[in-house]
């Protein structure tokens, strides 16, 4: 099993070459150099000055080079420096990260809890008016686009009942709060993104987890179940869905891209100070380094996301687990 | 020991009306019932014999097995006649929790594929040791050793390494010893096997054969063995049914059907084997 | 598909899932829509009236108007008209290169099968709206620029299809046999392959159209897709949010409209895949 995971780590460096090979194409080999914009906006910059930073950037060197200083700097987490404020990148990011992960832990949590038995209920019931009423919630939980279900709960709850704060992530008078009242306003401030964050993955996990457990039930060993006389609940909560979790711990690996994805809309529309909004101000302020340094942190998350699934998924199933 | 009377099982069309939870409405299976898979079946199973049900593929055999034990789908079908005594009981009459209890203890269940019917994610001793404490027939603690005894029984020779494998670790052969010995760990007075040996081939096929013949005589086991291949029947029955299209065409010893048999359909059956065993 | 086959296969679809056929409904009435925006809609979606704005939904505005006095309406009308053009678009891009590359992989096998199909899990690996946004700061947010954007982020999954479909056909008795007479290897793929391997891709397709909608939206929201004053869906909602909490009107209906074409898509995408793969029923 060891070596398997060791396999599985060394495996990535490829992967990881090739993320960064693909984050620095994006940028660079699109029209116009990357130094053009952030000194046109500044109509002082003189000629000369343009040049220096020219030099400065190693923009005058073949684009392979580039790629290859590029790649040694971020090795150790050097993603040089903002154009837009000059600040180190990487610490840019550092100071974003904790809340988006946060927010994506939560969501991830929530949509476990509550998908995986909406997804039991639905496929036990099958065909009856509770799964059929489900399926309808999750075929609209589907397709609601998640700024637009941030917009009309910010209008209901944020200003027309005035419950939840709507804006941000912390409220004027944080400071002065005991450290109870920092983690309810923390909280409050949460509901709302946590939710819209969630809902699209809540409907898809609960469909797989239904299409998974419809698959299982209708499997051999469960009639073996049924003729050893276990009740139901036993046949179905001990042995049905044991086997049905397998294929969701793959899923919720493969869904963490979409939960980082989708972090930009929910923090810029909630204004919260995470990697998502920085990386929607530097994509509007062309502040390259800090979208190339997203990008290759964002795929790093999702690597991580899928090595973590495969080992849970190592444990989780025999099958895998004692072949070498 | 266990008499069938008059039992006719119904099956739906490929789309009856969902309902919830609970029996479908007398109203809606009339509606949507597309035949019978069983028609006033009249069997009686003797203690201690082996009696088998041979027919062709759906001629209703298995739904036969599934309907003695309570297993038929809500939603596939319903028995809509007939009683199951086991015991001076009618075991239909029974409620879920009722049938729960027999399942499994009296009468227990094997099926074809070996390979698919034992639960892939538990070892073989913790799904035997299940049945045990399920039907509180021992403590958690005493569970493995009737296990391991029962794996004994089943003919095989590491019982104690089976007991801590994993389904996959075993082979077709293993796998189906394992789930006969789960069968007859509770101690049960009948035994179903459906189709035991179809997926395995002919040198482990004998074994089970053998290993059947050997717990009808150490343990008066009664089985149910339903089958398609006469040779099994000439192999190992003491009594045969001949079923065709949901009903018994004939019933006898096995002595007396194979050698002068009386309904067309068995002179059919017989005269299609390939070879015959010997006996 | 013959005239008769192909009748059958719609009543046969329509019949036996009330789903997909209130998902042919949608987006049959939401390409009315697109189609015969000029007639449908009857205000100038661009024509600014000033003294009118921010005016909840009356008889003569049926949906109200924006903070330029526009009609909501008009605008929402041709909206459908940006959003779903981009959709088919980008969804066409993706599905052209998914063909290219996943038909490719599963047909030569072997080393340029491994590269490929690792160049598709590197591709994964980047959050699609990332990637999107990226491309979209060095490029101009237009049109032109967006379909692209999107159909060059989403053709992975069509790849990953095709190349299973492909695999599994590949030693199949016809295509061996139209090798041996001689037939080109790009004969093979495209005339023999392809055509089989359909059904899944045009499953996908369908649900892409429905995530090109959605990001479509979400980007020209963000400011970064379709720019005013031509109007999406995306864009109208943008617009809006300044008024968040006042003007329902401006939030709602074009939400809506989002949320009804993508759940027309998805209904009708899933009731292809069923209608492709139906579920046995275990006896």
């Amino acid at each position: 099993m060891k070596r398997y995971i060791v396999k599985r780590l060394i495996s990535i460096i490829p992967m990881l070459l090739g993320i960064s090979i693909i984050s620095f194409c994006v940028i660079h080999l699109a029209p116009g150099s990357p130094v053009d914009s952030s000194t046109t906006l500044n109509p002082k910059v003189s000629f000369e000055a343009r040049e220096k930073l020219v030099i400065q950037y190693g923009l005058d060197k073949p684009l392979y080079v580039q790629y290859l200083s590029w790649l040694k700097k971020i090795t150790t987490f050097d993603f040089g420096r903002s154009y837009i404020d000059g600040q180190k990148v990487i610490n840019k990011i550092a100071s974003r990260i904790p809340i988006t992960l946060l927010i994506n832990i939560l969501s991830i949590s929530i949509v476990l809890l509550i998908a995986i038995p909406i997804g039991v209920i639905s496929a036990v019931r099958e065909g009856s008016f509770c799964d059929r009423f489900l399926t309808v919630f999750v075929f609209v939980g589907f397709a609601i686009p998640g700024f637009w279900l941030a917009l009309m709960l910010m209008s209901f709850f944020g200003i027309t009942l005035g419950w939840l704060p709507i804006q941000g992530i912390t409220s004027f008078d944080f400071d002065s709060l005991s450290i109870f009242g920092k983690f309810l306003d923390i909280g409050r401030h949460l509901i709302m993104p946590v939710f819209v964050s969630c809902f699209g993955s809540l409907a898809a996990m609960s469909r797989y987890m239904r299409s998974s457990m419809l698959e299982v039930l209708h499997k051999d060993y469960i009639k073996t179940a049924r003729a050893k006389g276990l009740s139901e609940n036993r046949v179905v909560y001990k042995h049905a869905l044991r086997n049905a979790l397998l294929p969701i711990i793959t899923i919720l690996g493969l869904s963490v891209p979409g939960l980082i994805g989708g972090s930009v809309i929910v923090e810029s529309v909630f204004g919260i100070p995470g990697m998502g909004r920085l990386f929607f101000e530097s994509v509007m302020g062309r502040d390259y380094p800090v979208i190339m340094a997203v990008l290759v942190i964002g795929a790093l998350l999702t690597l991580l996301g899928n090595f973590l699934a495969d080992i849970s998924y190592l444990f989780a199933d025999p099958r895998i687990r004692y072949e070498k | 020991m266990l008499s069938i009377n008059d039992l006719t099982v119904e099956y739906y069309r490929d789309d009856p009306p969902y309902s919830s939870v609970g029996p479908i409405s007398a109203n809606h299976s009339k509606a949507c019932v597309e035949g019978r898979a069983v028609d006033g079946v009249r069997l009686k199973i003797p203690k201690g014999a082996i009696f088998a049900l041979v027919g062709e593929s759906g001629c209703g055999k298995t739904t036969l097995g599934l309907a003695i034990t309570g297993l038929i789908n809500q939603r596939d079908g319903r028995i809509s006649a007939g009683s199951v005594i086991l015991d001076n009981k009618n075991i239909l009459k029974s409620s879920q929790k009722e049938f729960q209890d027999i399942r499994g203890k009296q009468i227990t269940y094997i099926f074809q594929e070996p390979a698919s019917s034992l639960n892939p994610v538990f070892t073989i001793g913790e799904q035997i040791d299940e049945a045990l404490i399920v039907h509180k027939i021992t403590t958690k603690k005493d569970a493995k050793g009737i296990a391991i005894a029962s794996l004994q029984k089943a003919q095989i020779d590491d019982p104690e390494r089976v007991y801590h494998s994993y389904p996959y670790q075993l082979s077709g052969g293993m796998k189906q010893r394992a789930m006969i010995a789960m069968a007859i760990s509770t101690g049960p007075k009948l035994l179903i096997a459906d189709e035991p040996t179809t997926a395995l081939d002919t040198d482990t096929e004998n074994e089970i054969l053998k290993l059947l013949l050997k717990l009808r005589d150490e343990l008066s086991l009664s089985v149910l063995l339903i089958t398609h291949d006469m040779r099994i029947v000439q192999r190992v029955a003491d009594q045969v049914a001949v079923m065709y299209r949901g009903e018994i065409v004939e019933v006898g010893t096995a002595e007396k059907l194979l050698r002068v048999p009386k309904h067309e359909y068995t002179k059919l059956l017989l005269f299609s084997m390939p070879e015959k065993l010997k006996l | 598909m013959r005239n008769s086959s192909k009748s059958l296969f719609l009543s046969k679809l329509l019949s036996k899932n009330k789903l997909v056929l209130s998902g042919v409904l949608v987006v049959g009435g939401l390409t009315i829509m697109a189609i015969f925006a000029p007639l449908i809609a009857p205000f100038n979606p661009l024509a600014i009236d000033v003294e009118d704005a921010l005016l909840a939904p009356s008889s003569a505005h049926i949906f109200g108007t924006d903070h330029l006095g526009r009609d909501l309406f008009s605008r929402v009308v041709f909206g459908s008209r940006i959003s779903l053009s981009i959709g088919f678009v980008a969804v066409g891009i993706s599905v052209l290169i998914g063909l290219l590359i996943g038909s490719v992989a599963g047909y030569y096998g072997s080393r340029i099968d491994t590269a490929l199909m690792r160049f598709v899990d590197i591709m994964l690996c980047f959050p699609s709206f990332f990637l999107i946004l990226a491309v979209i700061a060095i490029l101009e947010p237009n049109i032109i620029n967006i379909m692209v954007v999107i159909g060059i982020t989403s053709w992975m999954g069509v790849a990953r299809l095709i190349r299973a479909e492909v695999l599994s056909l590949k030693e199949r008795e016809f295509i061996l046999a139209s090798k041996a007479i001689g037939a080109s290897d790009l004969r093979v793929i495209v005339r023999h392959l392809i055509p089989n391997a359909i059904a899944p891709v045009l499953v996908s397709a369908v649900l892409g159209v429905a995530a090109a909608v959605l990001l479509e939206s979400s980007l020209s929201f963000l400011g970064l897709g379709v720019q005013p004053p031509t109007p999406s869906w995306g864009n109208i909602l943008m617009e809006g949010k300044a008024s968040l909490g006042v003007c329902w009107w401006l939030m709602f209906f074009p939400g809506f409209f989002i949320l009804i074409t993508v759940l027309g898509y998805n209904l009708l995408g899933e009731g292809l895949r069923e209608y492709f793969n139906p579920k046995k029923k275990i006896c």
